[in-house]
């Protein structure tokens, strides 16, 4: 501080030196503007003259409404010096804005301006008698002209402020503010003006206790110095020991001298603004707690003119002066790199892209946690997609988000930059959607669907994590699978979310996700060879469960279609598994299904992560063995009930069968055996009597009886089933009768002519 | 399970064949474990043949889920029930179509193993002629007729079949040559009968035929051959084709598709129901169903019949298709087979049990121990063993059974497929091969 005080000491001793001669330059322009080199000559000024000058009848203030003639123009409106006498501060010279009418102004009835500018701190003494025929022009012509010369108005300015803080009028200070509002209005988009202007400003509400409750947010305020309204704001929170929330930080950042903004923070003030305070709340939800310093607020007006400095009354006491605190400072100067950085994106694309800050492309590059404007066309987005989904899942073409995306992209796939934007929008709007290039999955064509959820965030998830990766394989493959055979059912859909369901070691947003790309998947089954060809790099883990999960589907809906066992066939090439192991493994899953077991669909999944069983009924080939009662029991039952089945077909004929007297067998005269006729019984009584005959023997008895040998046996062996359900008749060469059955044959034989007879 | 007596005859028949590791001939329900639905099914498969209707049936299981023994069962129930059958395992030169003979191959193996209830084991075809034959001279003899008018008037429904002319003319031959007692024309009908002329001029020589049966007709002659028997007052025919997969393995997609070709013929008939008494089971793999690419599957015709109903869905059992799925035993089957076997053992009589229920699963663990679960995926070996085991102890009364278990050896079952068919890598033991 005391150093910029020296540097402003030493600056001012420079101007006094310095203006010794451009005031001399001056006279001499404005000989030349008159051509009087006379008069110019004769007012060779020095210090001396300065000193002659000062004495003089005392100026006096024209009040507002009041009128003086100055150069026999009738100057109106008062609000400035006007007499021969108004001592600076330092009482070594006038003020620059004191109009003595002794000086000299053109003449001429004139409208020309004076083509020179003023120079940096004017004053009407020191300016040309043109120069001051303008400034009265200027001044009776209504003090509104905006293409005057700044130094003009300045000369006006400096005759308010020392009127104001120098001489302190009381009842004329809401004039003279209004006044130098005024000027402000027309004037202000003069730096210096503005500055002055608001400098005398503030001042006047500082005095007037004028605090304001919200600080004014500016990236343009940047000065000298943090402005004694906003120190003394901040000063009396602090003295309060209030925290300083995120608005006054900003502010006093803001206003800081050392702060430089990058063009991100000006260009996007706005959204500058509120990420600055979402960013500041994350870090002190309940505001910066800052102690006060114990240097106080010394409240000065630095006159514009250079000609007085007042100590203003404070009407707050004694206040804390945060002018020279650090920390402060620097936390809002790293809050505001931060929010810079992630203004950067949205920065540069407003930079190469004029006027488009209402586009979704560069909304989307705004940090996701700025909220949404519903007019905006992100917040458009966000209700139609809301609108859309209703709450659930839903399939939405691909193009119809990418409509409203503003993204025009021909090609049939649309970039990876597209599908990032478009996941970002969703996410944006707390939605995610499957497929989503950005999560891994293959890129995929404008006219399929995706299917959209709701999760906050966009459900954002690590798409690399292996569980998730390998989760996501099998899902795609299950989509695969259910598509298959052209057609979607119940079953398989139900058997896929299941899947998902019960897959172990997801999350909930990784499982929403995998549910989002199942429906989407089997809406636009993906391409078979891109996922096989994945499958063969995975995992051997994932590659097995792939294969079981596959034929489950294909399974589940008890149908066997070509096309889906021609996906299977593909599916274990792929993965190289031998495909006599398919046909084993589908024929098991069909065979399976008819066991009073739970499914296998069932079994795959259980709480053991993903392992998949093995072949049906595959057991641990060396563990012990334990046997299922209920199954033995069963199995048995099932048994018992089949015997009885087949018992009633080999019918065990122990007891013969009581032969029928009363039976059509008895044609002609010879005695027969019940179901067989006249010439089949004497063969078999023949062979009953001796027991045993060659071949030939027998045959010659059959051709009498016109009987062919091999017909003859086979009937009676047939009539023997019968019977005694065996035959009766062992073949070969000599024909014999089956000893077992020698015994009952005799006795039927006898009871057959019992009854004869 | 009913406790039922055992015959000794069926024990002695099951305990021979299963120490041999076949399936037994008769008694097969003292054994049967489960797969009642599917019993039922080709109980009433039998019983539409009977009603002069038709059946077809896919019988598909891994190896050694026991198609075999399945079919085996069908067949004897189908003797019981009084239909005749035929029956042939598939094989490269064994095939349903062919031009190089390989039809004619299967038809003649086929009748070959013609069998009757009172022929179980094949060779019946003589018998079946001759008891017709004799019956049409008997009715001639009653009603004063010549045989060869009944004969032809029994044949009449014969002419309207394709090739029935023909057939007609053959057994007339017979007829005509056992009246003359000449033995060569009647080796000649059969012959023609079981397809055994290679050529037409052959055929013309020895019985006076044009035409033979050859790899274009042997469909036809099947349906003939169903007719015929039922003209010999025979319930209806079942032929019974097992190892289907050797038309899978055919190499020529042409090959394999004329065979499907025959086969759509096949179910299309059955499932219609076009009717003559006879019926069709297939046993084959689940590839040979469902390889899309050279099973029944890669004929849409036959997918899309076959495809309906391969399984029902919620776990309900559907045997209306014209697929029976057989699954691998599983622990619990093989417990229950082998409490049958000592059953079967003990002549059903629990009191004569050999072992109590914990040697059999001890049994088990020692089986699971040397082969792994092949010991009831597979469990040919394992029954075997556990045969072998039985005898043992019933000749040794007084040894116990603990200490015999540990010397039981149990070999790894072979898949006879992977056996016949050394090009293929995939084979299911590749030590087998070795040893070989």
């Amino acid at each position: 501080m005391e150093f910029w005080f020296l540097v402003g000491v030493a600056l001012f001793i420079w101007w006094l030196f310095r203006t010794g001669k451009i005031r001399r330059a001056h006279t001499l322009d404005a000989a030349q503007d008159r051509g009087s080199v006379r008069q110019a000559s004769s007012r060779q000024f020095g210090p001396l003259e300065e000193y002659d000058n000062l004495a003089g009848r005392p100026a006096q203030w024209i009040a507002s409404g009041g009128q003086v003639d100055v150069a026999g123009m009738a100057i109106k409106g008062g609000l400035f010096y006007f007499g021969e006498s108004l001592l600076a501060q330092d009482g070594y010279r006038n003020e620059n804005c004191l109009i003595d009418p002794r000086l000299k102004v053109t003449r001429e009835q004139t409208n020309e301006r004076s083509p020179h500018g003023l120079q940096y701190w004017p004053a009407y003494r020191d300016i040309t008698p043109l120069q001051r025929l303008t400034y009265l022009h200027w001044l009776s012509g209504g003090r509104a002209d905006p293409s005057i010369d700044i130094g003009y108005v300045f000369i006006y300015f400096y005759g308010l402020e020392r009127r104001l803080f120098f001489d302190q009028p009381g009842s004329e200070a809401d004039l003279l503010i209004g006044e130098v509002q005024r000027l402000q209005s027309i004037y202000g988009a003069n730096r210096s003006f503005n500055s002055y202007s608001s400098a005398f400003l503030e001042s006047a509400a500082f005095v007037n206790g004028e605090l304001s409750t919200a600080p004014v947010l500016s990236h343009d305020t940047a000065s000298f110095d943090v402005p004694l309204m906003l120190r003394t704001a901040i000063g009396l929170k602090l003295r309060d020991r209030q925290t300083l929330s995120w608005d006054w930080l900003l502010a006093w950042f803001l206003a800081h001298p050392d702060t430089y903004l990058r063009t991100p923070a000006t260009r996007c003030f706005e959204e500058f603004k509120l990420l600055f305070e979402r960013r500041f709340l994350e870090r002190y939800p309940e505001g910066l707690s800052v102690r006060a310093p114990r240097r106080v607020i010394s409240p000065h007006y630095l006159a514009a003119s250079g000609t007085f400095t007042v100590t203003l009354d404070s009407p707050y006491g004694q206040v804390p002066d945060p002018k020279h605190l650090k920390v402060p400072i620097k936390i809002a100067r790293e809050i505001a790199e931060a929010v810079t950085n992630e203004l950067d994106a949205y920065s540069r694309y407003l930079g190469r892209n004029l006027n488009s800050a209402d586009t979704m492309a560069a909304q989307l590059l705004l940090p996701r946690d700025l909220p949404l404007s519903p007019n905006s066309s992100l917040g458009r987005f966000r209700a139609y997609v809301t609108e859309r989904t209703n709450g659930a899942m839903t399939l939405v073409p691909l193009q119809d988000l990418l409509d409203r995306l503003d993204i025009n992209e021909t090609g049939e796939k649309p970039s990876a930059a597209t599908f990032k934007a478009l996941s970002k929008a969703l996410a944006t709007c707390d939605f995610g959607m499957e497929p989503d290039r950005v999560y891994g999955t293959q890129s995929i064509s404008r006219d399929s669907c995706v299917a959209l959820f709701g999760a906050t965030a966009g459900g954002t998830i690590d798409a690399k994590r292996e569980a998730f990766t390998a989760a996501r394989i099998v899902v795609e493959l299950t989509a695969l699978a259910i598509a298959a055979d052209g057609v979607v059912e119940d079953s398989e859909i139900a058997f896929g979310i299941e899947q998902i369901e019960t897959y172990q070691g997801l999350s909930s947003d990784e499982r929403v996700r995998l549910l989002a790309l199942l429906f989407a998947l089997i809406h636009s089954p993906p391409q078979q060879q891109s996922l096989l060809r994945r499958l063969a790099k995975a995992s051997e883990t994932i590659r097995d469960s792939a294969a079981q999960i596959v034929l489950n589907v294909v399974a589940v809906d008890g149908r066997l279609d070509t096309d889906e066992i021609r996906f299977a066939e593909k599916l274990y090439k792929a993965l190289n598994l031998p495909t006599d192991r398919l046909y084993a493994d589908l024929h098991g899953l069909g065979a399976q299904q008819r066991r009073d077991e739970p499914t296998v669909v069932a079994k795959a999944v259980p709480g053991r992560g993903h392992r998949i069983p093995g072949p049906p009924l595959e057991r641990n080939p060396r563990s012990e063995i334990l046997l299922d009662a209920t199954l033995v029991a069963s199995k048995k039952r099932e048994s018992a009930r089949v015997s009885e089945l087949l018992a009633t077909i080999f019918v065990e004929e122990d007891v013969i069968r009581e032969t029928n007297p009363a039976s059509k067998s008895g044609v002609g005269t010879r005695v027969t055996f019940d179901g067989l006729d006249a010439d089949h019984s004497t063969l078999i009584d023949a062979l009953i009597a001796s027991k045993e005959m060659t071949y030939g023997e027998f045959s010659a008895m059959c051709r009498d009886a016109k009987l062919f040998a091999d017909g003859a046996i086979e009937t009676i062996n047939d009539w023997a089933f019968e019977k005694f359900d065996d035959a009766i008749i062992e073949e070969g060469d000599p024909i014999v009768i089956d000893p077992d059955l020698y015994g009952p044959l005799v006795e039927l034989a006898q009871a057959r002519r019992g009854t004869a007879l | 399970m009913s406790k039922s007596r055992v015959k000794s005859r069926d024990r002695d028949t099951i305990v021979q064949a299963l120490s041999a590791g076949v399936v037994p001939r008769t008694g097969l329900h003292h054994i049967q474990v489960g797969r009642r639905l599917e019993i039922e099914a080709a109980v009433n498969d039998i019983g539409r043949i009977g009603d002069n209707g038709s059946a077809v049936r896919f019988i598909i299981g891994e190896y050694g889920s026991g198609k075999t023994f399945f079919l085996h069962l069908v067949r004897l129930i189908a003797l019981e029930k009084r239909l005749v059958t035929v029956h042939a395992d598939l094989a490269p030169d064994r095939r349903i179509h062919a031009t190089g003979g390989q039809a004619r191959n299967l038809y003649a193996e086929l009748v070959r193993n013609l069998a009757t209830r009172a022929k179980p084991d094949g060779g019946a075809l003589a018998s079946i002629v001759e008891r017709f034959v004799a019956d049409a001279a008997k009715e001639a003899e009653t009603s004063s007729t010549s045989p060869d008018t009944v004969i032809e008037s029994r044949l009449e429904s014969l002419r309207d079949f394709v090739g029935g002319y023909d057939y007609a003319t053959v057994l007339n031959a017979y007829w005509r040559a056992f009246e003359s007692g000449e033995e060569e024309p009647k080796a000649g009908a059969l012959r023609w009968l079981r397809g055994e002329f290679a050529t037409k001029t052959d055929a013309r020589k020895a019985i006076g035929v044009r035409t033979i049966i050859d790899d274009s007709s042997i469909y036809d002659h099947l349906k003939l051959l169903a007719a015929f028997v039922r003209l010999a007052s025979y319930e209806g025919l079942l032929v019974v084709c097992d190892e289907m997969v050797n038309l899978y393995k055919l190499q020529s997609a042409q090959a394999r598709n004329a065979n499907y070709e025959q086969i759509l013929r096949i179910v299309n008939d059955g499932l219609q129901g076009a009717g003559g008494g006879f019926g069709f089971y297939f046993g084959g793999t689940p590839e040979f169903l469902m390889d899309t690419r050279r099973g029944l599957f890669s004929y849409p015709a036959l997918q899309s019949r076959l495809a309906e109903n391969a399984f029902a869905s919620d776990g309900l059992v559907d045997l209306s298709g014209p697929v029976v799925r057989l699954t691998n035993l599983t622990p619990e089957d093989l417990f229950v087979l082998l409490q049958n076997v000592r059953n079967v053992f003990a002549g059903g009589d629990p009191g004569n049990y050999l072992v109590p229920d914990d040697a059999l699963t001890a049994f088990m663990q020692h089986c699971n121990e040397r082969i792994g679960d092949a010991y009831f995926r597979t469990p040919r070996n394992t029954i075997k063993s556990f045969v072998q085991l039985l005898a043992v102890l019933e000749q040794n009364p007084d040894t116990d059974w603990q200490p015999l278990l540990g010397q039981v050896a149990v070999n790894p079952d072979q898949d006879d497929d992977a056996l016949q068919d050394e090009s293929d890598p995939d084979g299911e033991d590749g030590l087998t091969s070795f040893r070989l």
